[in-house]
């Protein structure tokens, strides 16, 4: 299990494998085989210590048991050979009284008696007195007898063995002969034979082992019988025997004793007190141990195949240790391979993430990674803008081709470097590759923030700068798109901040240009523009532009705004911001008008003539002509002109011009209002018009300036303002048109306020004339088909 | 007439005084314990026990108690007989021919009758036989020599004296120089006893012992090697002591003899016929060989 945790649970892995190298350090493998020996080697010295003790504990018990027996026997012996007292009392007696018929008590002695056979009795000279039982006489001659009375009489022994002739040794008698007296003095002697039968029937249930044995000896040294293998053995001397008398002799006399004997034996010997008897009695070493040699045996055998199963078990142990060691050696070895492969992955990971992130030479974002980042940033639903800044160097290709392309290199990098340093942290700056840069604007408050940021950057750019000691200065294009006006997506941003770029490379290098033209200002010079007026309408280089107003209720076109653009041939497009202002000052105005009039009428009737159905024109009328009391009368007679209806044509006029003029604008408003005119009030809520103020002019329609309609996103106070202005709006029965309309949630919103129109980028921006056709043809929109 | 008169008179004071005179004599004997004993062939008491029937009969037709001797050995129902401690028992042939050597007033009168056996025929003999287990595979009586063998005791006839003699003819040679160890058991059972426990290699024991061990299960017959048969051996003797009375040996052998129905179970348990009376000519053959013995 460890070995996998090791592998998959990492530094976790490596404490657990730290613990095993401690278990397989050498030292302590030795530590445990010598602790393992010591417990054998104790096992078996207590075992064999053991085995010696109970040796010495059953020889012990051997001894005590051998000695009991003979001195048990050997008091038996001597009770019963003691009797001989009481016969010589009887015999004395009888003797005293000279009874010479039968000495019946003593024939009631031997009736009574089961060790003893047979009486006889002699007189000094050795001659028989009586006997109990007939026998012949030349088995005891009375030589014999004779001379072991006066063998007694010399020892004073309480008796003698009758040597027995060896024809008689298998008998089982054993004739004793016995002093008898009359208080201290001898008057003969007395035969008693005992019977051996008696010896076999005391000791014929004691188990002596089959190889042990009881002996019974004379004094002499000779063997009488001996109990062995279940019965008597007569006449064969052992030869113990010898040994035994050896023994006595070196003892006191009557002494017992307990030796062991150079055949394997123990012997316990115990002479029968005053007779001269010795009982012997003998075990096999061998055979007495025989259980406990072969207890010994077994345990022996047992504790060997223990140590050697023990030794086999520690030996595989140690094997399987080092095995296992072994394994975790070649696991901790692949371990480190594979954490040097999975670094070395990461770093080429890394790298490999960092080449589809960055760009290697500026270290900026790629493409991927800058659309990546743009696409997180443009997720984030507020109010504020972005702006996607396309940068090109101006002829970046000559410097590369001619300073070649390590100068080159070393200026994208100096670009890259000066780029950082013109933004905030949180704008993204990238490179696409070549010379084009791509910079984010994240989170810009107002549109017009964009404008510095761009000047900034090609100012920046356009630095001298000291590259490998060469002077070098480049320009730069930036295009400019803005989020969400001109693409509610990053392909939609940056394909249009491209089309800028290559509108402001155009235009002259070392230019911005914004994607919505509209922004774009231009500096011109105020002198030539309003000196071109009057030569710009003969020529025709003023056009309209027409942006389509859309009918919340049902997504249907109502009407077209018309919007001027100057087609001036230094500066192509030009925009009203850029000169309405300076015509206005010039007093020529009023020619602008007359002209966007009658472009507007012209229009209508070309639009019908192609057979189209046509939707009513808005013009935006200045200040200054509405306050001209002719304008009102020179409207409606170019309307004749074309055969127009009233309804043609609707004039649009800012706030700032109700304020001023006020009795001249009133009357003229009256007469195009009566005249069936539509008027609205353009950019409202930028100046300082009251609905009271507008309660008291003709107007129909209110336009919501797209400032307004931009905030709706996010702030609240600016939606609860549109929401109270539509209100109000309807209130007095007023057309409400929402200006600036640019994305989905503006729409949905001021659909939901009860907004009637809109107008804006969301439907689509200002187009010309041919373009705007498509509008007049499928006049019921959707945003799908705004987009096409 | 006188004459017969007087004759008659003569008889009937002569049959009044042999009356008398046995009456006295009756008298006398009548409650005066008749002492018994036997030579140990086996478990003493069960012996014992196996002749009660026939102690039973004689207490009451004889009107007498029987009183038992124990024998410590065949020597000490010798001793007994010659001591004239015992007034009747039961002798093996060869210590009849023992004690009839030392007294000769004893007779032998009676001898069971034996069913057939395992080893003894059907009769009045049996045989001294050597035996070893199968086990230890002997096949001749050579192959015992310098072996350990069971003897019953030194006044047995099938467990010492047939040995020691037919035996020792067999061989050629004198028993103490063919065997390594002559062991005496004292009986017969516990000779076979020492044979079968592995004691001792080999017994000399009475065919009609043997054929008891088999009878009880003491030692199956296919354990049995037999090894040695003797001459046929008469049975045991019902001897009396010479100082029993002509009366009463008379009353003891027609009782014996009788075949009396209370003891059939005796002879049952026994495995014997009956009794036969026998005489002291049936021994002749032991007094030989007891003779032999001497001079071997």
């Amino acid at each position: 299990m460890n070995t996998f945790s090791t592998f998959f649970y990492g530094t976790g892995g490596f404490a657990a494998q730290k613990k095993h190298r401690a278990l397989h350090s050498p030292l302590l493998q030795i530590g445990l085989t010598g602790f393992f020996l010591l417990i054998i080697i104790l096992a078996w010295s207590q075992t064999l210590a053991q085995q010696k003790e109970n040796r010495k504990f059953i020889i012990h018990g051997l001894q005590i048991e051998q000695t009991n027996l003979a001195a048990i026997i050997s008091e038996n012996l001597f009770q019963v050979l003691d009797q001989n007292q009481a016969i010589n009392m009887i015999v004395q007696d009888w003797l005293n009284n000279r009874q010479w018929g039968r000495p019946d008590e003593v024939n009631h002695f031997i009736y009574s008696e089961q060790a003893f056979n047979r009486v006889a009795l002699f007189d000094l000279s050795g001659q028989q007195i009586y006997q109990t039982s007939a026998q012949d006489e030349y088995l005891l001659p009375p030589a014999l007898i004779r001379q072991l009375i006066a063998q007694l009489r010399t020892t004073a022994a309480p008796a003698a063995i009758i040597p027995i002739s060896k024809k008689a040794k298998s008998s089982w008698q054993i004739p004793i002969l016995f002093p008898t007296s009359s208080r201290t003095e001898l008057t003969g002697a007395m035969l008693l034979e005992l019977n051996l039968g008696y010896f076999l029937n005391l000791l014929q249930s004691i188990d002596i082992g089959p190889a042990g044995h009881i002996g019974l000896c004379t004094d002499q040294g000779e063997e009488l019988a001996r109990f062995e293998n279940g019965g008597l053995v007569m006449g064969s001397n052992s030869a113990g025997c010898a040994e035994l008398l050896k023994r006595i002799d070196a003892q006191q006399p009557n002494a017992t004793g307990y030796y062991h004997s150079g055949d394997q034996r123990l012997l316990a010997f115990r002479p029968v007190a005053q007779y001269p008897l010795i009982v012997t009695v003998s075990r096999n070493l061998r055979e007495a141990l025989a259980e406990f040699n072969a207890y010994r045996l077994q345990q022996i055998w047992v504790l060997a195949v223990l140590t050697l199963v023990g030794l086999a078990g520690f030996a595989l142990f140690l094997q399987l240790i080092n095995r296992k060691q072994h394994y975790l050696k070649t696991l901790d070895a692949s371990f480190t391979e594979n954490k040097e492969l999975i670094e070395k992955l990461e770093k080429e990971h890394q790298t490999a993430v960092n080449a589809a992130s960055f760009d290697a030479l500026t270290n900026l974002y790629n493409r991927r990674l800058f659309v990546s980042l743009a696409e997180q940033n443009l997720t984030k639903r507020n109010s504020l803008n972005c702006g996607v800044l396309f940068i090109d160097l101006d002829r970046f290709k000559t410097i590369n081709d001619t300073l070649g392309h390590r100068i080159g290199d070393l200026l994208l990098k100096e670009v890259a470097s000066r780029l950082r340093g013109c933004l905030r942290k949180s704008d993204i700056v990238s490179r696409f590759g070549g010379d084009e840069f791509v910079v984010m604007l994240t989170e810009i408050a107002e549109v017009k923030d964009i404008q510095p940021v761009a000047e900034k950057i090609i100012h920046a750019i356009s630095q001298p700068c000291r590259l490998d000691n060469q002077q070098l200065s480049v320009s730069s294009s930036v295009g400019i798109a803005i989020f969400p006006r001109d693409g509610d997506n990053i392909e939609a941003l940056l394909r249009n901040a491209d089309a800028a770029m290559y509108s402001a490379k155009k235009s002259g290098r070392g230019r911005y240009s914004f994607f919505d033209s509209s922004l774009n200002t231009v500096s011109i010079k105020q002198f030539e523009l309003e000196q071109r007026v009057g030569k710009a309408i003969a020529n025709d280089e003023f056009v309209l532009h027409f942006q389509p107003k859309i009918r919340l209720e049902d997504s249907r076109v109502i009407g077209l705004e018309a919007l001027v653009r100057w087609r001036h041939p230094l500066y192509e497009l030009l925009y009203p911001n850029d000169f309405i202002d300076r015509i206005e000052e010039s007093g020529q105005i009023g020619l602008l008008g007359c002209w966007v009039l009658e472009a507007a009428c012209r229009q209508l009737v070309s639009w019908r003539d192609q057979g189209l159905a046509t939707v009513p024109i808005a013009i935006n009328v200045s200040p200054t002509e509405i306050k001209n009391p002719e304008y009102a009368a020179h409207f409606f007679q170019t309307l004749r002109r074309y055969q127009l209806q009233p309804t043609d044509i609707e004039i649009e006029v800012t706030e700032s011009a109700i304020i001023e003029h006020e009795k001249v604008l009133k009357d003229n408003l009256r007469d195009l209002s009566d005249g069936g005119i539509t008027i609205s009030l353009d950019d409202f809520g930028k100046g300082f018009s009251s609905f009271s103020h507008i309660r008291s002019l003709p107007i129909s329609t209110l336009k919501i300036d797209r400032s307004f309609i931009q905030d709706i996103r996010s702030n609240r106070n600016d939606n609860a303002i549109v929401t109270s202005t539509i209100t109000l709006a309807k209130k007095l029965n007023l057309t409400v048109v929402a200006e600036g309309i640019e994305s989905h949630d503006q729409f949905i919103h001021l659909k939901l306020a009860g907004c009637d129109q809109v107008q804006g980028y969301f439907f689509s921006r200002p187009l010309p004339a041919r373009k705007i056709i498509e509008f007049l043809t499928n006049p019921h929109r959707t945003k799908s088909s705004c987009e096409q | 007439m006188r004459t017969m008169n007087r004759a008659i008179t003569l008889s009937i004071c002569l049959f009044l005084l042999l009356w008398l005179l046995s009456a006295t004599g009756f008298c006398q004997q009548r409650g005066k314990p008749l002492y018994f004993s036997l030579i140990p062939k086996k478990n003493i008491n069960q012996q014992l026990a196996e002749l009660q029937p026939l102690f039973d009969l004689l207490e009451k037709k004889l009107q007498r108690p029987i009183e038992i001797v124990h024998p410590q050995s065949y020597q000490s129902v010798i001793e007994s007989l010659l001591s004239h401690k015992i007034d009747f028992g039961i002798l093996g042939p060869a210590s009849y021919a023992y004690a009839k050597q030392r007294d000769n007033q004893i007779t032998a009168f009676a001898a069971f009758e034996k069913a057939q056996g395992f080893v003894t025929p059907q009769g009045s003999y049996y045989y001294s036989v050597l035996f070893a287990l199968t086990d230890a595979g002997y096949s001749k009586p050579e192959q015992l020599r310098g072996k350990n063998v069971a003897f019953i005791d030194p006044a047995s006839t099938s467990g010492a004296l047939i040995p020691n003699v037919e035996f020792a003819d067999f061989i050629g040679q004198s028993l103490g120089k063919f065997i390594g160890k002559q062991v005496y058991t004292g009986s017969h059972d516990r000779a076979i006893a020492a044979v079968r426990q592995g004691q001792v290699d080999a017994a000399f024991v009475s065919s009609a012992r043997l054929d008891e061990a088999v009878r009880k299960g003491q030692l199956s017959p296919n354990r049995i090697n037999i090894l040695w048969t003797s001459k046929p051996i008469h049975y045991d003797p019902f001897v009396f002591s010479s100082s029993l009375d002509e009366d009463t040996c008379h009353q003891i052998r027609a009782l014996i003899l009788s075949g009396a129905p209370e003891l059939q179970n005796m002879f049952n348990n026994l495995q014997v016929k009956g009794i036969v009376a026998v005489s002291d000519s049936d021994y002749q053959s032991i007094y030989d060989l007891t003779a032999m013995k001497a001079l071997h």
